[in-house]
């Protein structure tokens, strides 16, 4: 299959007169010029490690009048061959090779002042660029020569791909894995189907490397993990899985009786365990982006509220809400479930955020309770505020809180004591963001303030918006706004001038959430739930259609869009339908 | 600085180095230049100081001048600040004046610096050139690609329908 890159064959040969004849080459007064000799021409290098002692030596030990030949003797050497896989990781201290690389090149070189970078430049040096010029360009890259449609098949390349893709975020978990526990998705069997591309592109060529679980074996408890994970997957999904088609690195039941009890009869929900296929994952990660452009999504519905629900949070593993009903929800966010209902309140639950260990809640009974996740019951009560807590708060040290009473109060989280109170807003203080030491507030004055954790003392107003403000996301050095002027506001936090004004709702913007990159998501009591690119201004998508009322409050991740509303409903919006993205998020 | 009362005053005295190369042409360069190479660095680490000249066999003169023109320029930048993940360099949008004018060569001397900067372990210069090359890539078509390296077309028609088939997940919507 390997033939030879275009090259050494077809450039004119309009140089022969320094082409000194000779099969071999390399060689001058007898002595062979470089240590290294052409073989190694292709093999490549690693560049960024080339002050090896090895190659060094080398150099060095090479008497001056021997290498003085280079420059206007060009001498002929072997064709250049593509490195193939096998050689690819053999030799390091290959850089030797690479001025009889030139050599060969200025053949080319000199016949139309254009050569060809990709094939002759040693194989790191040459994927640097390759990733440089980035997606899409590889897949344009693939398609210019065989030479040059290696780099699209190198999984390297494809990692680094990945994961310079700053938007997506990748967890360093995955970034750092060899390995990778998947699902078989229903893309192989049903949208893929058309698309032969959607198969793990290295299915072949990798096997010979893949560890397998030989048979007999009980596989590793880990996979044992997985496969439990995929039949929650399945049931919630709601689709029958596919059979993975990477059949090589699937992971088979065991065959022993005792396992047969515990896996018997999930045959079709065979899990892979495999070498990270990053072209594979970026794939599905790029897919993902599109389902959020298109709005393609699997919609769930939570209802078990009795009333509207103001507020929502989730992760993983839980969604936690709190409603009207002055209840508090939790919900398992893989069965969809409510879990637990959380008493304890006295009027609405108007807000909540939760850590690992904690969970905190305001209310229109003016207090905020603390509560342990550990017992479910309330270890705090908060009661200072004159009115309505509309937005809490709070990292490892300090809880912060915002009350329809136009003030903001700073309590020491382990023991409750409030520690100091912010006036200055002239309307209710609707929404309040923690970062580092920074507390960034939002009024029905209209106006943000951010103030300092530690003093207490006014940092800096942020006035643009021509109505009250209801909402505010701030990720250090950003804050997002949203208002009843029906506008949202992107602001350099340190400068304090609003950058970008995001027009398209038709109502007060009631929720944001940002997070730091790219992407917001808005709530209105216009019904919808928005996207935007705050960078370009616009808006990427709207959800409409599903919620009958105001929506109260909004989050999204990497997959997922949690909206609630007034219409007692809680809506997540699934855009990883279809998708191996689990572990991507 | 605090006075010294020692029996010289400290002078800071910029040590030289000679660099001979392929063709025989010898530069004089400051040790804070010659060190943006790693290679040479550690060379010089090993060796001590020198008033031998350096032998770098594998680079021209008309290149080696060049690749020190960088390191001059160069010398006082602070190091390399590596990213999230040490080994994913960062876009290639974000080339300096200065160097972008720098790399106005034409492809052969480019090719040069590359493999230059590759063997003299520059990391900033090397960096800089595959900035350039992916620059020439990025945007244009595959015939353009062609055209621009001077390559030729070495697959059958099958094989390429097979790869744009396999490359149709990637297209833009």
């Amino acid at each position: 299959a390997d033939r030879l890159p275009p090259c050494a064959e077809s450039v004119p040969t309009s140089v022969s007169a320094l082409n000194i004849g000779g099969e071999a080459g390399g060689v001058r007064d007898g002595v062979p010029i470089y240590p290294g000799g052409a073989t190694n021409m292709y093999t490549p290098t690693s560049p960024l490690s080339l002050s090896q002692p090895s190659s060094l030596r080398s150099f060095m030990k090479l008497p001056m009048g021997q290498s003085s030949s280079v420059p206007g003797t060009r001498l002929p050497s072997q064709p250049p061959q593509p490195p193939s896989t096998k050689s690819k990781m053999k030799r390091k201290d290959s850089f030797v090779g690479s001025p009889c690389r030139l050599q060969d090149t200025d053949r080319s070189t000199q016949a139309s002042g254009r050569l060809d970078f990709l094939t002759y430049l040693p194989y790191e040096i040459a994927m640097v660029i390759v990733i440089y010029a980035d997606f899409p360009a590889i897949t344009t890259i693939s398609e210019v020569s065989r030479s040059w449609s290696r780099f699209s098949r190198d999984n390297a390349v494809w990692r680094r791909l990945f994961l310079q893709q700053r938007e997506w975020r990748t967890p360093r978990a995955l970034a750092t894995a060899s390995w990778r526990t998947t699902r078989p998705n229903r893309l192989f069997g049903g949208v893929a189907g058309a698309s032969p591309s959607l198969t793990p592109h290295n299915a072949g060529a990798s096997g010979a490397s893949t560890p397998r679980i030989g048979e007999g074996e009980l596989p590793a408890t880990a996979d044992v993990d997985a496969l439990l994970t995929s039949r929650i997957l399945s049931a919630y999904m709601g689709s029958s899985l596919q059979p993975a088609i990477n059949l090589q690195h699937m992971v088979a039941p065991s065959p022993t009786p005792s396992a047969l009890g515990e896996f018997g009869g999930i045959g079709s929900q065979l899990h892979q365990r495999a070498p990270v296929d990053w072209r594979y994952l970026f794939q599905q990660r790029l897919e993902l982006d599109r389902h959020w452009s298109n709005g393609i999504a699997d919609v769930h519905v939570l209802t078990g509220h009795a009333d509207s629900v103001y507020c929502v949070q989730y992760d993983h593993d839980k969604i936690v809400t709190g409603s009207r009903d002055r209840t508090i929800k939790v919900w398992d966010n893989n069965t969809l479930q409510c879990l637990r209902t959380l008493t304890g309140h006295d009027a609405s639950v108007l807000c909540l955020k939760y850590d690992d260990t904690t969970l905190v809640t305001g209310s229109s009974d003016s207090t905020v309770i603390v509560w342990d996740w550990a017992t479910s019951a309330p270890a705090l009560r908060l009661a200072s505020h004159a009115a309505g807590v509309l937005d809490v708060a709070f990292n490892e040290e300090h809880i912060v809180s915002c009350s329809k009473d136009c003030t903001i109060k700073v309590w020491r989280r382990s023991t409750g004591r409030l520690l100091r109170t912010m006036a200055g807003h002239r309307g209710p203080v609707n929404a309040v963001q923690l970062h580092g030491n920074k507390i960034v507030s939002a009024s029905g004055d209209s106006l943000i303030k951010m103030w300092d954790l530690k003093t207490g003392e006014l940092i800096r107003t942020f006035a643009g918006h021509t109505r009250g403000l209801a909402c505010v996301q701030f990720d250090g050095k950003t804050i997002v706004s949203g208002s009843s002027d029906q506008l949202i506001k992107v602001w350099d936090a340190e400068t304090g001038t609003c950058k970008q004004t995001l027009r398209g709702h038709k109502d007060l913007v009631r929720t944001l959430h940002f997070d730091g990159g790219r992407r917001a998501v808005s709530g209105s009591y216009d019904q919808t739930v928005k996207v935007w690119d705050i960078i370009t201004g616009k808006c990427t998508l709207e959800l409409k259609d599903m919620h009958t009322s105001w929506v109260f409050d909004v989050q999204f991740s990497a997959s997922k869009i949690v909206s609630t509303s007034q219409d007692q409903k809680i809506i997540i919006w699934d855009f990883a339908k279809g998708l191996d993205v689990a572990d991507i998020n | 600085m605090s006075a010294v009362d020692g029996p010289e005053p400290p002078v800071v005295q910029q040590i030289m180095v000679k660099l001979v190369s392929s063709d025989n042409e010898e530069f004089e360069v400051s040790m804070a230049v010659a060190e943006l190479s790693m290679l040479l660095k550690n060379m010089l680490g090993d060796l001590g100081e020198t008033e031998d000249a350096i032998p770098l066999p594998n680079v021209t003169g008309k290149v080696l001048a060049k690749v020190i023109e960088y390191c001059e320029h160069h010398q006082n930048d602070p190091p390399l600040i590596m990213d999230e993940y040490d080994d994913v360099p960062k876009r290639a949008d974000d080339i300096a004046p200065w160097d972008e004018m720098f790399m106005k060569v034409d492809q052969e001397m480019l090719f040069e610096i590359l493999l230059a900067s590759n063997y003299m372990d520059i990391k900033p210069l090397l960096d800089l050139g595959c900035k350039t090359v992916a620059n020439m890539i990025r945007g244009k078509s595959a015939e353009e690609i062609r055209k621009q390296f001077n390559i030729v077309n070495d697959f059958t028609e099958e094989e390429l329908a097979q790869i744009k088939k396999e490359n149709e997940w990637a297209e833009t919507n």
